[in-house]
């Protein structure tokens, strides 16, 4: 113990022309890329089209968490929750006591309660970090969000601000413009049944998010959105991380259908008989 | 109320009283505007022709993307619904002399028994419903007559249609990239397209061979695209941008385990100035709950009046 406490001071000591070094690298990168310049579409503007995916276990819970057991003995290891540092600017949600207190309890059964369970489209800003890639099809009128899960999708109407949304949507009624590099979208009109992650966080139908998408490398989309939900949070607070391009040869969107992985689970206690896994379906 | 909601409205019910306004697709023969289809070699007078005959005004041209390409970007729908579609069988255009093919004697075979199976099983789980009663999918191609919005969006590698039933967007690859692995089977298939002259291509394969849960219904196969299909089904789509708000859209299905021939039918499709709305069809759908619960419900009931008549 004692020898152990006494190298560590040393190491550090060691490692710190080395740390010095890579904060250096680390601050040259992130200079070079904030300054990267996107190739331009054929309509002139920035080229975020392509498959893209965030990596990390925001979708566990976008707050920083350890890890921990998950609630199906059965699935063991598999089915519990990795650690996460979080995604969330300054760490926590800046929740009212009350919807604070409506987390906590909506954490014990979330698997019972999460609405993505059910395979409801996820809405705004979940979709963009559940574990399934998205594409982006950019145009000048219209930018497609395309999304795996459940076959979400969002329309972005660009250029039309006063264009408001005709209803309430699950994915948002989305309106974007071009601030320089960064693709701005305002996101209004969701539906207040759709949580952030999996871990109870929650909102209400007074959600307003403000997305923004900026490319900082050729593979590489600095994403950031800013919250805000008077009713549920006490300030606009902020989610920020990167995704990644899926640069895989041939990478192209599948399916996930998902309605016929949930239906039993929601339809099956109005079966005739048992359905079974392997029945048609 | 808004005419939208209307259209919603007769959707929701469409499904049903479609049925028997399809049931003799087969016996009906191809005729009408359905004949009407751009031919492969049009020359530039030819389609000028065409276009001043459906509202284009003298000297138009097709506009295009900044890619150079016909631009077929806008909200497109097929108009039909109960009383103001076609039969799919009014719109063909191959074979010649009319009429959808019959079946392959398999095809046939499966399809009766599965006929019969829900006959007597018409609500036993969710897995006897159809797709569309499901909120799986209402397929790919284009649907005709349902009244479905599609909106078109192109770049140069991509032309996207999203669907408002559902919510899907097809992305339809234009890169020359290959189809997957036939393993990998999708609800909506694989699409790749290429532009042909003035036409866009759309080739699909690799879909799931469970086409025939669309239709559980009754009636005959041949209403509908998706009524049967196969792994083997491969899909040719052409769009045809015609005049300002009219695409020619020719659709071939080619399945040899379930079609005697191949068939080719020609929807026009209508440009609209409305926007598509979120169809949040599984989210709320409480119809399948419903059907499920009213079957026990019926069950219950004829058993207690059997146990009465005893």
């Amino acid at each position: 113990m004692r020898n152990e406490n006494m190298k560590k001071p040393n190491r550090r000591e060691d490692m710190a022309p080395a740390v010095v070094a890579l904060a250096l690298v680390m601050a040259a990168g992130s200079v070079l890329a904030q300054d990267y310049r996107a190739p331009r579409t054929s309509e002139g503007e920035p080229d975020l089209n392509g498959i893209w995916q965030a990596m990390g276990a925001a979708h566990w819970d976008i707050e920083g968490h350890s890890a921990r057991m998950g609630p199906i003995v059965e699935l063991g290891a598999l089915g519990a929750v990795p650690a996460g540092l979080g995604i969330v600017e300054g760490g926590e949600i800046p929740y009212s006591p009350a919807a604070r207190a409506k987390q906590q309890e909506n954490l014990k059964r979330w698997w019972k309660l999460d609405p993505a369970i059910k395979c409801f489209m996820p809405g705004i800003p979940r979709a963009n970090y559940m574990p399934y890639p998205f594409q982006i099809i950019q145009s000048a009128q219209n930018v497609i969000f395309a999304y795996e899960f459940a076959d979400a999708s969002r329309i972005v109407y660009m250029n039309r601000p006063d264009f408001e949304a005709p209803g309430d949507n699950w994915m948002g009624h989305s309106r974007g413009h071009w601030e320089g590099e960064t693709l701005v979208i305002d996101v209004s009109a969701q539906v207040p049944d759709t949580w952030l992650d999996r871990s109870g966080n929650h909102h209400s139908i007074e959600i307003h998010v403000v997305e923004r998408y900026t490319a900082r490398g050729p593979n590489h989309i600095h994403y950031e959105a800013t919250i805000t939900d008077p009713q549920t949070y006490t300030r606009p607070w902020k989610v920020s991380f990167p995704l990644y391009r899926r640069v895989e040869p041939n990478m192209q969107l599948l399916e996930f259908k998902c309605v016929p992985f949930a239906e039993e689970l929601m339809f099956g206690h109005l079966s005739k008989g048992v359905w079974k896994a392997g029945d048609s379906e | 109320m808004r005419p939208r909601f209307s259209r919603f409205l007769a959707a929701a019910v469409a499904i049903v009283l479609l049925l028997p306004g399809l049931s003799s697709a087969q016996r009906g023969r191809g005729r009408g505007e359905g004949r009407i289809t751009v031919p492969a070699r049009a020359t530039a007078e030819d389609r000028a022709a065409l276009a001043q005959r459906h509202g284009a005004p003298p000297g138009w041209t097709v506009p295009r993307t900044s890619d150079g390409h016909p631009d077929l970007r806008g909200v497109w729908v097929e108009p039909g619904g109960p009383r103001g579609g076609r039969k799919l069988s009014e719109l063909l255009t191959d074979p010649p002399e009319g009429g959808i093919p019959a079946l392959t004697a398999q095809a046939q075979e499966d399809w009766d028994a599965l006929q019969a199976y829900l006959e007597e099983h018409p609500a036993d789980t969710w897995a006897d419903r159809s797709l569309g009663e499901r909120c799986v999918t209402l397929g790919a191609p284009v649907r005709a007559n349902f009244n479905q919005y599609y909106k078109l969006v192109q770049n140069k590698d991509h032309v996207v249609i999203v669907m408002e039933w559902i919510h899907e967007a097809r992305v339809i690859l234009l890169d020359g990239s290959p189809h997957p692995d036939p393993d990998i089977q999708l609800w909506l298939g694989d699409s790749r397209g290429r532009w042909e002259g003035e036409s866009l291509v759309v080739e699909t394969t690799n879909y799931l061979p469970k086409g025939y849960a669309g239709t559980h219904q009754r009636g005959t196969p041949q209403g509908w695209f998706h009524s049967l299909n196969s792994k083997e089904l491969v899909v040719t789509e052409r769009f045809t941008l015609i005049a300002p708000d009219l695409i020619f859209y020719d659709v071939t299905i080619d399945d040899p385990l379930i079609w005697a021939r191949p068939w080719t039918v020609m929807i026009p499709l209508k440009k609209q100035n409305e926007p598509l709305f979120e169809f949040a069809c599984h989210e709320g759908n409480y119809n399948l709950a419903n059907i499920l619960s009213g079957a026990r419900v019926s069950e219950q009931e004829a058993a207690a009046a059997e146990a009465d008549s005893k």
